[in-house]
């Protein structure tokens, strides 16, 4: 069977040492590709919000991975919830968010979650997914924020270093 | 360089862990980002609590999803 190729699009370059250890970890033989977007966070932070723009960017990177032949898209950076969902009926293939999975997990496992961050539009967004997936399910589920902002402190003096 | 960087993540992990041990009646952590992966085994030594993190989730789930896929398509070829 011919390896299954993940095209991973991301918008900050931290992401990438994570997901691909997690590859490693749990489906080794799986293809991935990764594509970086790095004007993305940037941009979010610099709009405030979503804009119509931001979102005919994430279509244009998802037809893109088509293109590529990809069999699935998992967008990795958790702040573009909205702009990820708005993509998924014009694609043939599969696209996961990158909380997607691990709140279904949370939904059949918990009923109190505590939901740590260190980038703080996360908060906003990933809070809402909570709900949203929370509602469809039928599923009960508190919530509790806490966000670090040190530790985004930290990664921004990280990356300022690498450029 | 790579030390440094080794230095900062030692940090960034510290500091979320420490920030898991506040963290009162949950049944479970979630990280909300990639990025935090590397701290999930000390948040989980410190706060006491299962820690999910994005990525593994996500990869499992990928890896269910287009598995699922191939068995349907087999035994669609088997019977067509």
């Amino acid at each position: 069977m011919k390896a299954p190729r993940i095209f991973l699009i991301h918008a900050t370059a931290l992401a990438i040492d994570p997901i691909t250890a997690a590859f490693a970890r749990q489906w080794p033989q799986a293809q991935i590709i990764n594509l970086l977007e790095d004007s993305l966070s940037r941009d979010l932070k610099e709009d405030g919000g979503l804009t119509e723009n931001m979102k005919a960017r994430f279509l244009t990177l998802s037809h893109y991975a088509v293109q590529s032949a990809a069999d699935a898209i998992l967008f990795t950076c958790s702040a573009f919830g909205d702009a990820i969902e708005l993509c998924k009926p014009d694609i043939a293939i599969p696209i996961l968010k990158p909380n997607e999975a691990m709140i279904n997990l949370a939904l059949t496992q918990a009923s109190r979650v505590a939901v740590l961050a260190t980038f703080e539009p996360t908060i906003k967004s990933i809070m809402a997914e909570f709900k949203h997936m929370a509602e469809r399910s039928g599923r009960a589920l508190e919530v509790v924020p806490y966000f670090c902002p040190w530790c985004n402190a930290g990664t921004e003096r990280r990356e300022h270093r690498r450029s | 360089m790579q030390a440094l960087s080794e230095g900062n993540i030692e940090g960034h992990d510290a500091a979320i862990s420490e920030m898991a041990g506040q963290v009162g009646a949950c049944d479970l952590i979630c990280f909300a980002q990639f990025s935090m992966t590397s701290a999930a085994g000390q948040a989980e030594a410190r706060s006491g609590l299962p820690v999910l993190t994005t990525p593994d989730s996500a990869v499992l789930e990928l890896r269910r999803m287009l598995q699922a896929d191939d068995f349907i398509s087999s035994q669609g070829w088997i019977f067509t």
